[in-house]
């Protein structure tokens, strides 16, 4: 945060700090964390960190007219009370720019539906942490399908007891083995290199 | 009140020699643990319930639960054992933490909506909190009520890390690794000792039955045991993991008499080299978790564990149980049997099969026994 005001007060303009410096730090970190050589704590520090220097940045790029690089609903579907994960990949997306919806830990497929009528976004991500709340993830994806949005989002899902099975089982289009690989999934989404 | 078990005095005295010989590393076969399913006498979909273990009387508790082993038929090293349970990790519970059943679910949640601050967390042995006294109760009436025919177990205590998570929350304790570091050493180290101090005081009453003990995972010891843990550690280094869990958990087993620790999942196999470190940890329980394959995929970690000097003990199908016997040995294992996922038909049907008919298995892991060492 330090860094970013100082940078700021340098006259370096907020889309160069954000797309020279605080992207490509936590990019940095992310493959750490992928390599094994950082983990939850160390992803968590470096996104707090991250999205403080965002936080400051954002004013700025509102009036530069700069939007966000895309756009995520992110959520923990209904039953499961678990929202580490789910936190760690908001801050992940945030963290490269996007603009996250998160609609909480135990979201309704009505929810998630509402944020997607809503916000419009390009990427929809579901957690799970539980294997008895597995089956919420399909009631979600079939619920975003009987809506009629299905075509319009692409649909991650991640969690302890997800697999790739699973996840092409109920029709998801990506499986996030973690955070980082959702934040490339989407970035590929939004075509963004 | 008497209780009619499928047991009788003089398969206690064998699984007690057994399982005694087990610990001690005086036998080259492994144990095996196999048991009927207890059937719900008067199933009542509300049994798994805070209310039904706080509020009804403890006798009517235990005569519950007493006809529901009489129906159990055990074989191989299983014996008849109870203890009482509120969810995984009460310890939280003793201290003031919130307690939330999930009927739903089948658990307990015990994290706070908000982090406690530290200021205000003094983790310390309150012997007047109402789900210790009612842990004490429950365990005491079996005791008084059973006597020498059930073992009975330490309730499930959770370990220090996890119990503090409870009151930080999870999320909100990653980040205190970072930022209160001398806080969560605090913390952890009271907890500890009210831990044991709750440990010392249920031993008091399960070694009155002169049974020996267990906890959630039966493995029957001599003396005081417990299978410790830290959930926790699978979302940290270990590096992290010996600056914050180590001392505690060395502290543990010191303390006790037989343990073991449950490392649970891919992610906690980091720490491995610094738990087969630990001296006085007589053994690792390996579970694999949900999604991944049954134990008997990893025999190079099992190796490890029993090469590393340590006892093992897997949750595993009867196949898993004679692959890992084939292949590493018996010596030094304890395979509780069980079916592994996913609970497809044809291993359900393998598994009630087996209950029916458990002497052929039985027979194949003894002749794996014999002269092979693990």
């Amino acid at each position: 945060m330090t860094m970013v005001i100082k940078l700021l007060e340098e006259g370096k303009a907020p889309e160069v700090i954000l797309n020279e410096a605080l992207i490509p730090a936590l990019d940095e970190v992310g493959e750490l964390y992928q390599k094994g050589e950082y983990f939850l704590p160390e992803m968590l520090i470096a996104s707090r960190a991250a999205q403080r220097g965002i936080d400051i940045l954002r004013p700025k790029l509102i009036e530069k007219g700069i939007k966000a690089t895309g756009k995520a609903v992110m959520g923990t579907v209904k039953g499961d009370m678990h929202d580490l994960g789910k936190n760690l990949v908001v801050m992940t997306l945030e963290g490269a720019g996007f603009e996250v919806i998160d609609v909480g830990a135990n979201a309704s497929p009505d929810k998630f539906i509402k944020a997607i009528r809503e916000h419009k976004p390009q990427v929809v991500g579901l957690s799970a942490l539980l294997s008895t709340t597995m089956p919420s993830m399909k009631e979600t994806i079939d619920t975003i399908k009987k809506a009629g949005l299905r075509d319009n989002v692409k649909i991650i899902v991640g969690g302890a007891p997800i697999t790739q099975k699973f996840a092409d089982e109920i029709g998801a289009d990506f499986y996030g083995t973690d955070a980082v690989a959702g934040k490339d999934f989407a970035r590929s989404v939004v075509a963004v290199p | 009140m008497d209780i009619e078990l499928h047991f009788d005095e003089g398969r206690w005295l064998k699984v007690e020699k057994d399982w005694s010989a087990w610990w001690a590393g005086e036998t080259d076969r492994s144990m095996v643990m196999l048991q009927t399913l207890d059937t719900l006498v008067n199933a009542d979909p509300s049994e798994f319930s805070i209310d039904f273990l706080q509020h009804k009387p403890s006798a009517e508790v235990i005569q519950y639960y007493g006809a529901r082993l009489e129906t159990v038929e055990f074989y191989g090293d299983a014996f008849p054992k109870w203890l009482p349970y509120t969810g995984p990790g009460i310890v939280s519970g003793f201290l003031g933490g919130p307690v939330k059943p999930s009927i739903e679910h089948r658990t307990v949640w015990f994290q706070v909506e908000k982090p406690v601050p530290y200021d205000e967390l003094h983790l310390n042995y309150d012997p007047d909190n109402i789900w210790w006294r009612r842990i004490l109760e429950l365990t005491g009436t079996a005791a008084d009520t059973w006597g020498d025919k059930v073992a009975l177990g330490y309730t499930d205590m959770g370990g220090p890390v996890d119990n503090l998570a409870s009151f930080r929350t999870t999320d909100r304790l990653l980040y205190d690794l970072y930022d209160y570091p001398d806080e969560v050493t605090r913390c952890t180290g009271d907890l500890t000792q009210a831990w044991l101090r709750y440990h010392d005081e249920i031993s008091r009453i399960v070694m009155r039955t002169g049974r020996g003990t267990l906890c959630w995972t039966p493995l029957l010891s001599p003396g005081r045991m417990y299978m410790l843990q830290c959930d926790f550690s699978a979302m940290i280094s270990p590096k992290m993991f010996e600056k914050f869990v180590l001392h505690d958990l060395t502290v543990m087993c010191d303390h006790l008499d037989y343990t073991f620790y449950h490392l649970d999942g891919p992610d906690a196999i980091r720490h491995l080299d610094i738990l087969l470190s630990i001296k006085s940890l007589r053994g690792i329980q390996w579970i694999p978790g949900s999604g991944n394959p049954g134990p008997s995929q990893w025999l190079p970690l099992l190796k490890k564990i029993r090469e590393g000097g340590k006892l093992c003990q897997v949750y595993v199908n009867a196949k898993g149980a004679l692959a890992i016997a084939r292949e590493l040995g018996c010596s030094g294992f304890a395979f509780y049997i069980l079916p592994e996922e996913p609970y497809t038909d044809t291993e359900l049907n393998e598994y009630f099969d087996l209950l029916a008919n458990p002497g052929d298995f039985l027979n194949a892991i003894l002749s794996e026994s014999k002269g092979k060492r693990g």
